[in-house]
């Protein structure tokens, strides 16, 4: 079992560095998408700087959950991005059948998918999560691990969600575009305050599009540090992962069956 | 004269048919506008509540909402020219009796025009229902419609631009992206920038996205002849420069394919 | 000799929705089963090269994707290695390797050798051993030059030859190739069948192919196994297919005007001499050539009788 784990930690950091050296087969493109996508998000967070300094507080957030917002939710969306976003690519997988090459690995068929891919430019999230935490002012070490952990949990929804929607694709037709398009309100959802979400839409915002895990409730573990904030989070990433990992299963039975297809 | 706008006409019609017809790009288009909407329209509201202010996502949402048919509309008409002249295609056409820039700028025209009309169309019952009646006299309505339909074609204009600096440039994917993020920011895009310090619609001023995006789309909730006349003097003066470096790398183009022939 | 693969009564049924457009198909959805498998049954021993043959959606595909554990069957089994294959995907991995005519499993801007490299990985092999099967293969299917080259920089023929060499490295008995020379032109494909013949032959790999193309299973497979909707219509050697079916002539003369006149004659009703004299009689012949049916032809006549 452990020496399983190890053999697969290998082989991903195997994959890593093959991705770097695609990416670093020009190494000019590869900094300067890195630095453009900082400046991206640096925009983006001047933007709310603009709001927050104008307005003081939004319905009880202010500047600095937003900076730990950004923090969390731009760490999560870096792991995704260069560890798993083969995820993203399934429907095209299924539809192009070149999923099947993962099937007859030896590896687990998920593992394969998820690390076939990878942005490079998303090294430039993880520097903006940095930068949000260090300006944040949440940098005592408590806050720090807190930081880690919720960006962990963060990162096991956000991948949860993507895999849910990608599996769509084992059950109909062309549904990349439709799953890129919930994929993004999703994360267009979670770069919000999150206090501007209340009553039916609070609902909403963690369930059926959970961006709730990404922003409201990591930001309000680092601040408070309380044990049922921990727990409530701590639950919803293992559910989630559960849910997914659960229905990508059912989908791949699905596929195993063939009726996706018909024959070819 | 009408010869020429009946040619490049059938390059435009030939474009917004195929946009027209690309029914899930249109829907993933409007699935965006409503998402983007739908939570600044909630933003706006809640901060409204707070400063006992309930014009403020009226105003703002229907700004939001000719942000985005200027913004959103744009096809990716510097990765086509680009192409075109990494793999040589531009060669085949320096033989017609056709400008190959022209016919790139007629179909990007095309298919901006489709996105901006159905976004304008759909986007506004969505935005109806959000938040209500906007902000502007009917009878202004054309002019402001215009108005932003121009600012779009400045905007494919200079993505066309930057297309054309493939002769110069390395990758020009980055400078558009590059680009987008300075209109996304300079521009007000999300929020006029009315609400932003002083000293940064200082700097703003001295970029075109100051005008092509923000003083022409601020008619939406601000119309004054006075705003128009300013809006569409700053804008002709930045079409007049973007044409001009567009005239000169073309010509430039032009020699460089008549020595290597491509 | 044992066998190496056993297939009894396999069968692969289908649900395919009828009405796929519109709100009706999805409230009302009305199915019908498609049968592309039907009660397929046949064994192959170690080392023998079988050419899997059929028309179009005969069902060959969805064969092979069973064998290699990716579809379940609807009823019937099959023993891999004695493995069931959809039961013990990752373990039978070990043992066979898979080309699929049109999907890489290499890396498209990658160095062909760094894609090698990470298959080598994928399947555990520590460096040295990884490094002897490399240079063997490299060396077997003359790819040397190729190694420092991005995947997508190569040649359709070119990258044909690296894909089997992937699908190689981990030593699989078995090696199923899904048209592994669709889309190719006539040399490449020349070169694809011998290399691959050869390494089968080195290696006493089993080898299960589909093809379109009938020269495929003659270069290369020394069985074959033809199926028509689903089911198997002949299974025997490739000697003995062009034996049964050889009681045709085709005869092309040329006469003093030099037009080309063709007949078939059917060796079981009419013998060759008599169709000659015939010929003779009434052509000033100039030139004659009498030949086999090729195989094509013969492929075309066992649907017909079908």
């Amino acid at each position: 079992m452990a020496d399983d784990f190890i053999k697969t930690l290998k082989l991903f950091f195997y994959i890593q560095k093959s991705h770097f050296k695609t990416a670093f087969l020009s190494v000019g493109d590869a900094l300067s998408n890195v630095v453009i996508m900082l400046i991206n998000n640096l925009s983006f967070i001047f933007m709310w700087w603009v709001i927050f300094h104008n307005k003081g507080s939004i319905n009880g957030w202010d500047f600095s959950d937003m900076l730990l917002l950004n923090a969390v939710m731009n760490n999560a969306f870096a792991i995704f991005a260069l560890f798993a976003r083969g995820i993203q690519a399934l429907p095209e997988y299924i539809d192009n059948g070149s999923l099947d090459n993962y099937l007859v690995s030896p590896q687990r068929p998920l593992f394969m998918i998820a690390t076939s891919e990878s942005t490079f430019a998303n090294w430039g999230d993880l520097l903006t999560g940095l930068i949000c935490w260090i300006l944040s002012g949440y940098t005592d070490l408590l806050s720090f691990a807190l930081m880690i952990y919720a960006s962990l949990c963060a990162t096991a929804v956000l991948i949860s969600y993507r895999l849910l929607v990608s599996s769509l694709a084992f059950f109909a037709g062309d549904t990349q575009k439709l799953g890129d398009n919930i994929f993004m309100a999703f994360i267009t959802f979670s770069s919000q305050p999150a206090s501007i979400f209340t009553g039916w839409y609070k609902v909403m915002f963690l369930s059926i599009i959970p961006a709730g895990f990404i922003s409201l409730i990591p930001v309000m573990l680092i601040k408070t540090a309380a044990l049922p904030v921990f727990l409530f989070l701590s639950g919803a990433a293992v559910l989630s992962i559960v849910i997914s990992a659960a229905f990508f299963r059912f989908g791949l039975k699905r596929y195993a069956s063939g009726n996706r297809f018909g024959v070819r | 004269m009408t010869e020429t706008l009946l040619k490049y006409g059938a390059f435009f019609r030939a474009a917004f048919k195929q946009g027209l017809l690309n029914r899930g790009m249109l829907s993933g288009l409007l699935f965006f506008l409503f998402i983007l909407l739908f939570i600044y329209n909630r933003l706006w509201e809640v901060i409204g509540i707070q400063d006992n202010n309930s014009s403020l996502n009226t105003i703002y949402i229907w700004y939001l909402l000719f942000a985005e048919m200027i913004i959103l509309s744009l096809p990716k008409p510097d990765r086509v020219l680009t192409d075109d002249i990494r793999s040589g295609t531009m060669a085949y056409y320096i033989n017609k009796p056709i400008s190959f820039f022209l016919m790139r700028y007629a179909e990007a025209l095309g298919s901006m025009t489709v996105s901006f009309l159905v976004m304008g169309g759909v986007g506004s019952l969505m935005t109806l229902s959000l938040t209500g009646v906007p902000p502007f006299e009917w009878r202004y309505f054309p002019l402001i419609i215009i108005m932003c339909w121009l600012s779009s074609a400045i905007n494919v204009l200079f993505y066309c631009g930057i297309g054309l600096s493939a002769l110069w440039l390395e990758s020009t994917r980055t400078l558009a992206v590059a680009v987008e993020r300075l209109a996304f920011i300079f521009g007000g895009a999300i929020f006029p920038l009315s609400i932003y310090p002083d000293w940064f619609v200082d700097i703003a001023r001295w970029t075109p996205f100051y005008s092509v995006y923000y003083l022409t789309i601020k008619l939406v909730y601000d119309f004054s002849w006075t705003n128009l006349f300013e809006a569409a003097v700053l804008n002709s003066l930045w079409t007049v420069l973007i044409v001009g470096f567009v005239g000169f790398a073309y010509h430039h183009l032009n020699k460089k394919v008549n020595i290597y022939g491509g | 000799m044992t066998d190496i693969i056993k297939v009894d009564r396999l069968c692969k049924k289908f649900r395919l929705k009828k009405n796929a457009a519109g709100l009706k198909g999805l409230f009302h959805p009305e199915y019908k089963t498609v049968t592309a498998v039907d009660r397929l049954s046949f064994n192959i021993k170690e080392g023998e090269r079988v050419a899997f043959i059929g028309p179009n959606g005969a069902g060959k595909s969805t064969t092979i994707k069973m064998l290699s554990s990716i579809l379940h069957p609807t009823s019937g089994t099959a023993e891999v290695m004695g493995l069931i294959p959809w039961e013990n995907r990752r373990r039978l991995a070990y043992h066979i390797g898979t080309v699929f005519g049109q999907r890489s499993q290499l890396w498209y801007n990658l160095p062909v050798q760094d894609s090698f490299g990470l298959i080598g990985k994928i399947y555990g092999l520590d460096d040295i051993e990884f490094r002897r099967r490399l240079s063997k293969l490299v060396r077997l299917f003359e790819i040397r030059d190729l190694l420092g080259h991005p995947t997508r920089s190569l040649s359709l023929g070119q990258r044909m030859r690296c894909e089997i060499v992937a699908s190689l490295i981990h030593r699989p008995q078995i090696l199923f190739l899904d048209e592994p020379t669709i889309g190719l032109d006539v040399t490449a494909k020349e070169i694809i069948r011998n290399l691959v013949k050869k390494q089968a032959l080195e290696e006493n790999t089993t080898l299960l192919l589909t093809s379109h193309d009938t020269d495929d299973m003659e270069k290369v497979c020394d069985r074959v196994i033809i199926i028509n909707k689903g089911r198997l219509i002949f299974d025997d050697s490739i000697h003995a297919l062009k034996e049964s079916y050889l009681n045709k002539k085709y005869i092309e003369v040329t006469d003093d005007s030099g037009a080309k006149i063709k007949t078939v004659v059917d060796t079981k009703t009419t013998p060759v001499k008599k169709a000659l004299d015939e010929l003779v009689q009434k052509y000033h012949i100039t030139d004659i050539t009498v030949e086999n049916p090729p195989m094509e032809e013969i492929i075309k006549e066992i649907y017909r009788r079908d």
